[in-house]
């Protein structure tokens, strides 16, 4: 994991936001990049690019150099008009490039790179997801406050193709769910599936100490597990006495149910149809869907990755 | 309860001298602070906000030099009279202790009497014993009556003192009254109103009455702001002093929980039976405060909660109207459980994306509570007092012959 020499910190190395890119989706891109420019405290941010050739890592630059948004309004007339709004800021950030192909192995690239550079936490958006404009100076403040705890959720806004479905990581705040309200234990997580891995903030040094260290690089996702890999991740993470609490604004806006063709393991969005796609598209039976989600459940006593693998079971005639 | 009025010896023996000397002798009491305030104050132990308002004033006064008691109706307490004649084999009668902890700072100091036969011992149902004084009330003294209270105004109608009556809700003025009477009936025209609203209605169901405006202030050492990252997102929230009040107080959560499905999160925080530090605590902690006092006489909840930087989601009272705008909480007009609800969601939605995180925020709340200020409080009785000294010795000078 190397230095990021051409990232000079804008924030005295408090956060690092990680921008995972493999696909060039313009408009998602350009909203994506808006949110993080009209942020009201600066921002170091990492682009983290990979299966982009160098002419798509160019139209990526000129993306973050100068991200769009377009507002579809009504005029005087009652005519619908559409009107780009360019985002004032620049955005300060480097990009590299990352072999990285599942989620997993580019949320652990992301922890080292944060960790090398000794940023005191780190987040990961994802380039179809948005950020809210105040979310990294308000979870930073909330930091400054509660320094005891380790990873900071924000609350989502869950879209299914622009539509509000409801909110995400509150379940730490519902009465009687958790034993301290607004943080997450391992029995309100093994009852619930509840925290969202994307927008959270992570207190770098928390996670590595608590990180399978091989060979100097830190594993924090076991990256053998196929799907559920956060959610063991997060009962680990609460087994090792992390704390980690929601703050409750709205920091993050998720969007998931994107018509894929196939299903993108370079995300941490895991879809619905996931057990009706065919092998090809990327699709598992609904057996090893049980497998992963019952593995998450058991494997988070154990702090290395024993690589379990899914074995089909084969029907005897 | 006894009450006598002590004579004042004179050694002239012209009638009309003695009489003016009389005069001068009360003038010159009330000049010298040599007199007395009685506060008649209904003894209600559970926490009430009334009751620490007038206490409260008490106290200032008496910190300023002022001579005041505060006179009480022992309540007979039934189960443990029953108990102890069973226990005793002769008849006893047990009275509540009027004892209002809750009020903490307040009652340092203020001597608290309960009201019976001359030298009998009351016995409360604490177990102690205190003797009771019929109390003697002089030309010179002041006696306070709350609004509902009219048998105690009719009783002092006899007592030759400066007569006050401490307003602090309008609601229960009319209702505690026959209709056609009037608090004039008894010969009572100065009144001590604690908002502009009482005053406004006051002046339309009893024109004529000498009403002058008391300002509170808000306990800015208890009611102190938390950190926004120390705070929850909880809706505090008092049920009401009726009933029915609860009732509707718990229909506009469950309308709101209807309305809103994705703020079922939310938690709303009972605040009762609480001490006043609790109280200040448990509203700062909380982000939003629901309020749904539809009678009250002026409101301290939303300045408390202002102060705490904790905000107002409610209904608006007569009382409040002088310190609510359109900046500095979401108001519903009184009694209106839908716009409530709907006010409470759009609350809780500019909290949780950071609207109500702003400086203005605070700000507005800041030069609303200027108003309210210790300062301005203690200026306000004392000035207040001072005007009814003057207005007494007016009214003896004009007795004079």
């Amino acid at each position: 994991m190397k230095e990021l020499k051409n990232l000079t910190s804008l924030n005295n190395k408090e956060l690092l936001l990680v921008l995972p890119v493999n696909n060039l989706e313009d408009v998602l891109l350009n909203e994506c990049l808006y949110s993080i420019a009209e942020q009201t405290k600066a921002v170091d941010l990492l682009v983290l690019v990979n299966n982009l050739s160098d002419q798509e890592i160019e139209t990526l630059k000129n993306i973050i150099e100068a991200p769009k948004i377009t507002l579809t309004q009504k005029d005087d007339k009652g005519e619908i008009t559409h009107n780009e709004i360019n985002s004032k800021n620049d955005i300060n950030y480097t990009i590299e490039k990352s072999n990285s192909e599942t989620f997993q192995k580019i949320f652990n690239e992301a922890m080292n790179y944060a960790n090398q550079n000794q940023y005191k936490f780190f987040s990961i958006v994802e380039y179809d997801d948005v950020l809210t404009k105040d979310w990294i100076n308000k979870s930073m403040f909330f930091a400054s406050e509660r320094e005891d705890i380790d990873v900071f959720l924000p609350l989502i806004k869950e879209m299914s193709n622009g539509v509000f479905l409801g909110y995400f990581n509150e379940a730490s705040w519902v009465d009687g769910y958790s034993e301290e309200a607004g943080f997450f234990d391992t029995p309100l997580l093994l009852r619930f599936n509840c925290m969202n891995i994307t927008g959270s903030i992570f207190k770098t040094q928390s996670l590595i100490n608590k990180s399978e260290n091989k060979n100097g690089y830190y594993y924090a996702i076991k990256e053998s597990i196929k799907i559920n890999y956060a959610y063991e991740f997060f009962l680990r993470m609460l087994y090792e006495y992390l704390k980690m609490y929601t703050i409750p604004r709205v920091g993050y806006e998720h969007r998931i149910d994107r018509p894929q063709p196939k299903v993108n393991y370079f995300s941490s969005k895991i879809p619905r149809d996931i057990t009706i796609k065919t092998p090809e598209q990327g699709g598992i039976t609904n057996e090893e869907y049980s497998f992963w989600l019952a593995l998450a459940k058991k494997e988070y006593f154990y702090d290395t990755d024993r690589n379990l693998k899914f074995e089909p079971v084969v029907a005897k005639v | 309860m006894q009450e006598t009025t002590q004579q004042i010896e004179t050694p002239v023996s012209n009638p009309v001298e003695e009489h003016n000397m009389i005069i001068d002798l009360i003038i010159e009491k009330i000049n010298s602070n040599d007199f007395k305030i009685y506060f008649y104050c209904p003894p209600m132990n559970t926490p009430s906000g009334g009751i620490g308002v007038l206490f409260k004033q008490a106290k200032i006064l008496s910190n300023n030099g002022y001579n005041v008691e505060i006179i009480y109706e022992p309540r007979h307490d039934a189960k443990a009279s029953f108990q102890e004649s069973q226990k005793k084999g002769k008849k006893i009668e047990i009275y509540e202790k009027f004892n209002p902890t809750w009020l903490e700072k307040e009652i340092e100091g203020l001597p608290i009497r309960p009201l019976g036969a001359d030298n009998n011992d009351i016995l409360f149902n604490d177990g102690s014993k205190e003797k009771a004084a019929s109390i003697s009330i002089n030309a010179q003294d002041f006696v306070i009556i709350p609004e509902g209270f009219p048998n105690m105004m009719q009783h002092f109608v006899k007592i030759p003192c400066k007569k006050i009556i401490f307003a602090q809700s309008w609601y229960y003025i009319l209702n505690a009254l026959q209709v056609g009477q009037n608090w004039k009936s008894w010969g009572i025209e100065d009144v001590i109103s604690i908002s502009d609203g009482i005053t406004q209605y006051l002046n339309i169901i009893m024109p004529g009455l000498k009403i002058k405006n008391y300002s509170q202030s808000i306990d800015r050492e208890i009611f102190k702001p938390k950190s926004i990252a120390k705070k929850y997102p909880k809706i505090a929230f008092m049920p009401g002093r009726t009933q029915d009040a609860a009732i509707k107080t718990y229909n506009v959560i469950k309308t709101f929980y209807s309305f809103y499905p994705q703020f079922r999160w939310i938690r709303f925080d009972k605040l009762e039976g609480l001490s006043k530090k609790e109280f200040a605590e448990r509203l700062s902690e909380s982000a939003l405060v629901l309020y749904t006092d539809e009678i009250a006489g002026f409101g301290t909840l939303p300045l408390e909660a202002m102060a705490c930087n904790t905000h107002v989601v409610g209904w608006n009272p007569l009382g409040g109207k002088e310190y609510m705008n359109s900046q500095n909480g979401f108001w519903a007009h009184n009694g209106d459980i839908f716009l409530l609800a709907e006010l409470l969601g759009i609350a809780v939605e500019k909290y949780i994306i950071g609207e109500l995180d702003l400086p203005m925020v605070t700000e507005e709340y800041e030069k609303t509570l200027e108003r309210y200020t210790k300062e301005k409080e203690i200026d306000s009785i004392i000035k207040i007092y001072n005007e009814y000294k003057n207005e007494r010795i007016e009214e003896l000078n004009k007795l004079k012959q």
